[in-house]
C-alpha cells in the first residue's frame, strides 16, 4: 500500500485520543496516568505516520498531490463535495510540523498540568484540536478545510476559556470566537466566489484552472483572494481582528504554545500558500496582504516593547511575527512564509513552553507562601537565570533565533522574507516601504526580547524574601521537549539553507509543485552578489544592535515591583494600553450594536411586534381554533359516526362531479 | 436482479417468503405460549421468541431485497418490488421496537398474557400483505388480518376501562369502514372485471372514468381515510391512541398507518393514475384538514399521550400531501417519510410508556419537568423525538419533510407546501414546550424521578432509533437514493400490460 494511502490514520490517531479522552473525563478523571498515555501516545504514533506519509512522498517521483477520498460528503446538484485529504508537499510539511510540535508540547502538558483537576477534560479539548488542525491542512477542498477551519476555532474557545469559572477567561474566549466568526465570514463569501466562478470546490482543479477560468488582475480574482484574507485576518491575527490574541493567553500556557503561536494561528499563511495561484493573479490583493502584514508586524511589536507580563510580550511578538509570514506570502514568496512558519513554531513554542517554566516556578513559589502577587508580571521576576538554568538557555537560545542573530533558524527565515520584499520593490516600489517596516519591526523585535530576557533572568531578584526559596526548575517532562525545540531553533534554519552559504533551499525546490501555479504568475528575482551581502549585513546589524540596546536600557535602572510600580506616562502609557485599539473597538462597534439590538431590535421589533402581535396573537387564535375544535371530541361514537359520514358524503359528491 | 416465476409454488414461496414466515413462527409461538402462559418469565420468552421470528423473517425480506427480486411477468397476487419490501422493512421495524419496547412494560403492568406476541406478529403479517398486495382480495384480507389482531391490542389491559372502550370504539368503526372498503373494491371488480391493480389500472387507462369506478374510488378513499386517521374519519384515533397500552399505541401509529398508507399509493398509483384529476382534490382536501384540524387540537391537550395521537393526525396530513402528485417522487417521499415517522414515534411513545407512574394515561407536562437534570438520557431522547416530529434540521424528520415539499414543488404545487410549513410552525407551539419542561422547569423535588427506570431492552431499542433519527438527519444520501429507487419502480409493474 501507498503510504500516502496511511494518511487518514494520522486524523484517526487523535480522534481515537479525543473519545478515550473525552470519555476519562466524563466517568474516571482521576485516571491521569491513563490520559497522559493516552493523550501524548496518539500524537507520537500520529507524528510517526507524518514521517511515513513524508517519506513516502518524496519517494515518489510523479510529485503530483494524492488525493486520498474518504467518502462522498454534498452530493447536492451540481455541488459533489467529498470529504477527502490532499496529500502533497505543502501538506505533509504541515503534517510534520503539526504532530511534531504537537507531541512535544502534549508531553509538556502532562507535567504543567499535572494538578489541574480538568486534566483529562485538557487533553481530550487538545487531541480534538489537532484532529482538527491536521483536517485543516489535509482537506483537499475549501469546504473541508472550513470544518478544520471552524473546529480549531472550536478548541481554541474552549481552552482559552478552560478556567471558565473565572469571568475573564469566558470573555477572553469569547471574544477569540466572535473576532474569528468576523473572518469566517470572509473565508465563507470567498468560497461562494469560487464556486460561482469555477463550479468546483477542489484545490487540485481551482489551482490547474485559474488561469483560464479568471482574468488575471481582474475584479473576480481580487474579490476572492480579499476574502480569504479577511478569513486570515481573524484567524491569524492580523490588523484589524487582532485583538483577541493577546487575550487568549487567558488560557493554560501549553495551549497558548500549540494553538496561539504554533500551528492554529499560521492556518491563514497555510491557507494564502495553498491558494498562491489566487493571490499571484491578483497583485492588488497582494499588495494588501503584505502591507497589512508589515503594518501588522511593526504595529504589534511596538505594542511589545512596553508589556509587562510574559505571556502578553510574547503574544504581540506572535502577531508580529505573524504579519512577516503575510509579508512574506504577499510579496510571492510563499515557501519563504512557509519557511518562518516552520523555524517561528518551533523557537516561539520554545519561548511559550519556556514562560510556561518560569511561570511554572513563580507560581509554586508564591503558592508555597500563600502570596497573592502577579506570577506572570515580569516586574516580580528579575534574576531567574541562578534558579531555572536550563529554561535560561533554552530562551536565550530563542531569543536569539527571533531575533534573527546567525545561525539560528529565524535568521535564515526574517532574512529570506526581507529580501525578497526589497527585490519585490523593483516592480513595485511600495515594497521598499515594507521592507523598511520589516526591518524597523526587526529591530523592535531583538529590544523586546532583550527586555523580556533581562527583566526575567537578570539583575537582582524580586520574587520576596520568603518566596525566593521556593523558585526551582521544572521537571524533565517539562524541561525535555524544551530541549528539543532547543535543537530544532538552533538547526531549524538547515530545511533551507540559502546558496549564498552553500545550501542549495531545500525547503523550496520541496514545495515548488505546489507553489509553481502561483510563481508563473508573478517571478521573483531575488537579489544576489553584493547586494544580498549587504541586506544580510544589515539584518544581522539591526538584530544585534537591538538586543544590545534592549539589555542596555532595561538593566541600566532598577526595576519597582508590580505592586509598587507607578502608572506609564505619554506614549509609554499608549503603548501599554496598546494603542487604546479595544476601547475603540469598544466605543465604535461593539456599543453601537448593543443599544440598536436591546433597545430597537429586541424591546422593539421583538417584543413588541414579533412577540406581542404575530406570535401571541397567532397563539392565541390558534388555541381558541383548536379548542373549539376540541368540543367535536365527545367521546360518543354515534357523533363519531355522523361526521364519519358527513366526510363520505363530501367524498362521493366529489369523485362523481 | 433475480426475477421469480410466480406461477411455480417454488417461486410464488420464495416470493411470499417474509409472510410466510412471520405466519408460521406466530403460529408456533402461540403453540408454545398455550403451555407456557403464566409467569413473567414465561412472557419474556414468547416475547423474544417473536423477536427472533421478525429477525427471521427480516433475513428473508433482506434476501428478496438486496437480490432485486422482480417478477417474471405480470405479479399476480403480491407485487414484488423495491417498495413492497420498503413497506415490510417499515412494518418489521415497528413490530421489532414494539416487542422490545412491551418486555419490560408488560411486566410492570401485570399483562402476563403472552398471547401478546403472536397477535403483534400477526399483526404485522398482516401489514405485509396489505402493503405489498397487488390484488383487492389480497389487500382486503391482509386488512382484516391486520385490524382484528389490532383490535385486540387495543383492549389488551382488559382490567382498564379505557383499554376496553378503545378496543370496542375502534372495532364498531372499523366494522363500519371495512364495509366501505369492501363495497369499494366489489364496485372497481365490476367497472374493470378484474382484482388485479395493475390489470384494473389498464382497464380504465385513457378513458374518462365511470361512474361505477368513481364510486369505488371514492368508497376505496373512505376506507383509506379511515384507517390513515384522515380528518374526518379520524375521530376514533385520539380515544384509542389513548386507551390503549403506549408500546400498542406506538404500534397503531407506525405499522399500521405505514401499510394503509402503502396500499393507498399503491391502489392510486396503479389502479387510477388516470384518474386523478378526480382523486388529487379529494387528497388534498384531507391531507389539509388533517394538517389543520391535528395541529390546532393538539395545542389544547394536556396529556402528552393524546397530544402526540393528535400530532400523529397531523403527519397522517403530512402524508397524505406526499401521496397528492401521484409521481414516483411523490411515492418515494411516503416510504422516506413512514421511515423517519416510525423511528421517532417509536421511540417517542417507547419513552412515554416509561415516564407514566401507574399506568401512563395521564403523563402531562407536570410529571416530566425538570427531567433532565437527574435523567439526561431520557430527556434527551425525548428533545431528538420532538425535534424530529417538528421538522428541525438535523433530524431525520426534516429530511422527510423536506422530501415532501420538494415532490409537491416539482409537480408545481405550492399551497400544499405553504400548509405544510405553517402547520408545522403552529406544531412547534405544543412539541417545545415538552422540551422546555424537561429543561427549564425545576423538578418537584429532588428524587423525584428516581424510579424512572428504563428497561435494557427498552433502553436499547430507542437508542437505536434516536440514533438513527440523528445519522439519517445529517446523512440522509443513503435512505434518499433507496427511497427513490423504491418509489420509481412502483409505476413500472403496470407498465408491460397498459399497452394494446
Amino acid at each position: 500500500m501507498h503510504l500516502t494511502h496511511m494518511v487518514w490514520l494520522a486524523v484517526a490517531l487523535p480522534v481515537a485520543g479525543f473519545l478515550v479522552n473525552g470519555a476519562l473525563a466524563l466517568w474516571r478523571p482521576q485516571a491521569k496516568t491513563a490520559v497522559s498515555v493516552v493523550g501524548a501516545g496518539v500524537l507520537l504514533a500520529a507524528f510517526v505516520v507524518a514521517l511515513g506519509v513524508f517519506a513516502g512522498l518524496s519517494n515518489d517521483p510523479s510529485q503530483a498531490p494524492v488525493i486520498v477520498r474518504l467518502w462522498s460528503w454534498l452530493p447536492v446538484g451540481r455541488l459533489k463535495v467529498d470529504f477527502a485529504f490532499q496529500v502533497d508537499q505543502l501538506a505533509a510539511v504541515m503534517l510534520l510540523i503539526v504532530t511534531g510540535v504537537s507531541s512535544l508540547i502534549h508531553l509538556f502538558s502532562i507535567g504543567y498540568m499535572r494538578e489541574d483537576p480538568g486534566y483529562a477534560r485538557y487533553f481530550s479539548y487538545l487531541n480534538l484540536f489537532v484532529v482538527f488542525m491536521l483536517v485543516l491542512v489535509l482537506g483537499s477542498n475549501f469546504p473541508v478545510l472550513f470544518i478544520g477551519w471552524e473546529g480549531v476555532g472550536l478548541c481554541s474557545y474552549l481552552l482559552i476559556g478552560f478556567w471558565f469559572s473565572d469571568k475573564v477567561n469566558a470573555d477572553a474566549g469569547k471574544k477569540a470566537f466572535i473576532m474569528n466568526r468576523i473572518g469566517d465570514f470572509g473565508f465563507l463569501v470567498a468560497t461562494f466566489f469560487i464556486w460561482r466562478a469555477f463550479g468546483n470546490l477542489d484545490f487540485a482543479y481551482v489551482s490547474e484552472h485559474a488561469a483560464t477560468t479568471l482574468a488575471p488582475g481582474g475584479a473576480v480574482v481580487t474579490a476572492i483572494t480579499l476574502f480569504l484574507f479577511l478569513g486570515c485576518t481573524g484567524k491569524s491575527a492580523q490588523i484589524p481582528l487582532y485583538t483577541w490574541l493577546p487575550d487568549a493567553m487567558a488560557g493554560p500556557t501549553p495551549v497558548s504554545a500549540l494553538i496561539h503561536a504554533a500551528t492554529m494561528v499560521t492556518a491563514g499563511v497555510y491557507l494564502v500558500a495553498r491558494t498562491n495561484v489566487l493571490f499571484a493573479m491578483a497583485p492588488v490583493s497582494s499588495a494588501v496582504v503584505a502591507g497589512i502584514g508589515a503594518v501588522t508586524a511593526l504595529f504589534a511589536a511596538t505594542i511589545g516593547l512596553r508589556q509587562y507580563d510574559i505571556k502578553k510580550v510574547l503574544a504581540y511578538s506572535t502577531v508580529s511575527q505573524l504579519g512577516y509570514m503575510f509579508l512574506g506570502a504577499g510579496t510571492g514568496a510563499y515557501a519563504s512564509g512557509i519557511f518562518h512558519l516552520a523555524t517561528h513554531a518551533f523557537f516561539k513554542a520554545l519561548l511559550f513552553l519556556g514562560s510556561g517554566n518560569v511561570i511554572h516556578a513563580m507560581h509554586q513559589a508564591y503558592h508555597a507562601t500563600h502570596s497573592h502577587e502577579d506570577a506572570q508580571d515580569m516586574r516580580n521576576m528579575g534574576g531567574l537565570r541562578q534558579y531555572t538554568p536550563v529554561t535560561f538557555w533554552l530562551m536565550l537560545i530563542a531569543t536569539l533565533a527571533i531575533a534573527g542573530i546567525p545561525p539560528f533558524a529565524g535568521f535564515f527565515s526574517k532574512d529570506e522574507i526581507l529580501a525578497a520584499a526589497f527585490a519585490r520593490g523593483a516592480d513595485a516600489p511600495v515594497y521598499y516601504v515594507f521592507y523598511g517596516m520589516g526591518v524597523l519591526a526587526a529591530l523592535l523585535t531583538a529590544f523586546y526580547m532583550a527586555r523580556l530576557m533581562a527583566m526575567t533572568f537578570f539583575g537582582e531578584n524580586r520574587t520576596g524574601e520568603r518566596e525566593r526559596a521556593h523558585l526551582h526548575e521544572a521537571p524533565w517532562i517539562m524541561t525535555g521537549p524544551l530541549v528539543v525545540l532547543g535543537v530544532l531553533s538552533v538547526i531549524g534554519g538547515a530545511i533551507n539553507l540559502p546558496p549564498f552559504i552553500g545550501g542549495h533551499a531545500a525547503l523550496e525546490h520541496w514545495l515548488e509543485p505546489v507553489l509553481e501555479p502561483g510563481l508563473r504568475f508573478s517571478h521573483l528575482a531575488m537579489p544576489t552578489g553584493s547586494a544580498e551581502y549587504v541586506l544580510v549585513g544589515a539584518a544581522v546589524a539591526i538584530g544585534v544592535i537591538g538586543l544590545w540596546l534592549g539589555f542596555r536600557v532595561t538593566l541600566g535602572r532598577s526595576i519597582p515591583v508590580a505592586r509598587a510600580a507607578p502608572p506609564d506616562r505619554g506614549f509609554a502609557r499608549v503603548l501599554s494600553r496598546k494603542y487604546y485599539v479595544d476601547e475603540l473597538y469598544d466605543a465604535l462597534v461593539v456599543r453601537p450594536l448593543v443599544w440598536l439590538s436591546r433597545v430597537v431590535l429586541w424591546r422593539g421589533v421583538d417584543q413588541r411586534v414579533v412577540d406581542g402581535a404575530a406570535v401571541n396573537g397567532a397563539a392565541v387564535v390558534s388555541r381558541l381554533a383548536g379548542g373549539g375544535l376540541r368540543l367535536l371530541q365527545t367521546g360518543q361514537v354515534g357523533v363519531y359516526v355522523v361526521l364519519f359520514l358527513v366526510g363520505a358524503v363530501w367524498i362521493l359528491r366529489a369523485v362523481m362531479r | 436482479m433475480t426475477r421469480l416465476d410466480l406461477s411455480t409454488p417454488l417461486g410464488l414461496t420464495l416470493a411470499l417468503l417474509p409472510e410466510i414466515v412471520l405466519s408460521a413462527w406466530a403460529l408456533v409461538v402461540l403453540l408454545v405460549v398455550s403451555w407456557r402462559h403464566r409467569s413473567a418469565e414465561d412472557s419474556r420468552l414468547a416475547g423474544w421468541l417473536s423477536f427472533a421470528g421478525v429477525a427471521v423473517s427480516a433475513a428473508a425480506l433482506a434476501a428478496l431485497w438486496v437480490n432485486g427480486v422482480t417478477s417474471d411477468g405480470l405479479a399476480q397476487m403480491v407485487a414484488l418490488d423495491p417498495f413492497r419490501y420498503g413497506v415490510a422493512a417499515v412494518a418489521l421495524l415497528s413490530a421489532g421496537a414494539t416487542i422490545l419496547l412491551s418486555l419490560g412494560y408488560l411486566e410492570r403492568e401485570r399483562l402476563l398474557a403472552p398471547e401478546y406476541y403472536p397477535l403483534v406478529l400477526l399483526a404485522t403479517a398482516g401489514m405485509m400483505f396489505l402493503g405489498g398486495a397487488e390484488d383487492l382480495i389480497v389487500l382486503f384480507l391482509g386488512l382484516e388480518l391486520m385490524s382484528v389482531s389490532v383490535y385486540v391490542l387495543a383492549g389488551f389491559n382488559r382490567a382498564n376501562a379505557f383499554s376496553a372502550e378503545a378496543a370496542l370504539k375502534y372495532f364498531l368503526i372499523g366494522a363500519f369502514a371495512s364495509g366501505f372498503l369492501l363495497y369499494g373494491i366489489a364496485l372497481v371488480y365490476g367497472a374493470t372485471g378484474t382484482t388485479n391493480l395493475s390489470l384494473g389500472g389498464a382497464q380504465l387507462a385513457g378513458k374518462p372514468l365511470g361512474l361505477m369506478a368513481s364510486l369505488g374510488l371514492g368508497l376505496l378513499l373512505i376506507g383509506f381515510g379511515f384507517k390513515v386517521a384522515a380528518v374526518p374519519f379520524h375521530m376514533w384515533a385520539p380515544d384509542v391512541y389513548d386507551g390503549s397500552p403506549t408500546p400498542v399505541t406506538g404500534f397503531m401509529a407506525t405499522g399500521v398507518k405505514a401499510a394503509a398508507f402503502a396500499a393507498l399509493v399503491r391502489v392510486l398509483m396503479e389502479t387510477f393514475p388516470a384518474a386523478a384529476s378526480t382523486w388529487q382534490p379529494i387528497v388534498a382536501g384531507l391531507a389539509i384538514a388533517s394538517m389543520v384540524l391535528g395541529n390546532l387540537v393538539a395545542l389544547t391537550q394536556r396529556s402528552i399521550k393524546r397530544l402526540l395521537a393528535y400530532s400523529s393526525i397531523a403527519h397522517a396530513g403530512y402524508l397524505l400531501a406526499a401521496v397528492w402528485p401521484g409521481t414516483p417522487v411523490g411515492a418515494g417521499a411516503v416510504l422516506l417519510y413512514l421511515v423517519a415517522y416510525s423511528l421517532t414515534t417509536l421511540a417517542a411513545f417507547g419513552l412515554l410508556a416509561w415516564l407514566g407512574r401507574n399506568g401512563e394515561r395521564d403523563v402531562t407536562l407536570n410529571d416530566i419537568a425538570g427531567l433532565a437534570a437527574t435523567r439526561p438520557g431520557i430527556a434527551f431522547g425525548l428533545t431528538v423525538c420532538m425535534l424530529s416530529l417538528l421538522g428541525f434540521p438535523g433530524t431525520f424528520g426534516f429530511i422527510g419533510k423536506w422530501y415532501i415539499i420538494s415532490a409537491l414543488v416539482a409537480e408545481g404545487q405550492y399551497a400544499l407546501p405553504v400548509i405544510v410549513v405553517l402547520t408545522s410552525v403552529v406544531s412547534a407551539g405544543y412539541y417545545l414546550p415538552i422540551v422546555m419542561a424537561m429543561y427549564m422547569r425545576p423538578a418537584p423535588s429532588a428524587d423525584r424521578y428516581s424510579a424512572v427506570r428504563l428497561a435494557p431492552t427498552a433502553a436499547g431499542a430507542i437508542a437505536v432509533a434516536v440514533a438513527a433519527v440523528l445519522l439519517f438527519g445529517v446523512w440522509p444520501a443513503g435512505v434518499l437514493d433507496l427511497a427513490g429507487q423504491s418509489g420509481r419502480t412502483l409505476t413500472q409493474t403496470g407498465v408491460p400490460i397498459a399497452g394494446p
